[in-house]
């Protein structure tokens, strides 16, 4: 059993200190409850995996390629801390056999909880600039289906 | 035009128990902190049908928030984005989840909601240039 709590929060001030705040977009946090995992032992990293690094190596097949621990993505946070612009290409349950495709700028958060890897194509990002990225990326996923 | 100081924090906790004591994983990410002109927020129903959200207010979108506030429908959001070009993307939104994106092209007529089954309440929060 593993129980995902992600939380996100915009401050918005008018000045650099935030001393004036303009307003604070709270989203209530996304709580996942909890989840089954087929067998027992090592449940957790079945679940939940956390990459800190270079985010190209990501993309080199583990852990959502061809050797995937996960059978389905419930939702990938990808955190880009520069220098380069990283995109991450990916399909979606909703846009079917296309592929979304988002540029992520240095020090920029995507949060996307519709990552489908039941077609045989894991996620995969690429840096815009010779220097690449380094950032860390959660996935939230399980191993049945 | 004045500007606006953001900081989007993200934090992940991960723990085999429901309360989430005792975590794995208990971690904020680095804030992302950007200068904008503008920061607005809506809370909105999606319908069923397909509908045009216009945030064209904003000549760019340096990050947008969406959550499904319902409690068992999903919301698919279509959108276009600098990296797909005129190319659609597509993500469904499913109850109570969040979409943080930082690329969005805010045109108009190329971005959508549509709920599932029933209409549901999306929170959205915009960062841009006005």
């Amino acid at each position: 059993m593993a129980f995902v709590k992600v939380d996100v929060s915009i401050l918005a001030a008018s000045l650099a200190d935030y001393s004036q705040l303009l307003g604070v977009f709270d989203v209530d946090p996304y709580e996942s409850g909890a989840k089954q995992v087929p067998g027992s032992g090592s449940v957790l990293p079945k679940e939940v995996f956390h990459w800190k690094g270079n985010l190209e190596n990501f993309a080199q097949g583990y852990p959502l390629g061809s050797t995937s621990m996960f059978s389905t993505v419930t939702t990938m946070i990808i955190k880009n801390d520069g220098p380069d612009t990283i995109s991450v290409m990916y399909q979606t349950a909703a846009n079917g056999v296309n592929f979304n495709i988002l540029n992520i700028a240095e020090g920029k958060i995507a949060i996307l909880p519709d990552v489908d890897i039941t077609g045989g194509n894991p996620p995969f990002l690429g840096s815009s600039g010779g220097e690449g990225a380094t950032g860390e990326i959660f996935v939230f996923g399980r191993t049945d289906t | 035009m004045s500007t606006v100081y953001a900081k989007v924090k993200v934090g992940v906790v991960v723990s085999p128990n429901s309360d989430y004591s005792d975590p794995d994983v208990d971690r904020d990410l680095d804030p992302y902190e950007v200068q904008s002109e503008g920061f607005e927020w809506f809370r909105r129903e999606a319908s069923t049908s397909s509908e045009t959200f216009v945030c064209s207010q904003f000549s760019t979108i340096d990050l947008l928030v969406i959550k499904n506030e319902d409690a068992s429908n999903y919301v698919t959001i279509t959108h276009r984005s600098a990296g797909n070009s005129s190319t659609d993307n597509k993500h469904r939104i499913g109850p109570g989840k969040f979409l943080v994106l930082p690329d969005v092209t805010p045109s108009a007529t190329t971005f959508t909601h549509q709920a599932s089954g029933a209409a549901c309440i999306l929170k959205i929060g915009v960062l841009g240039e006005t």
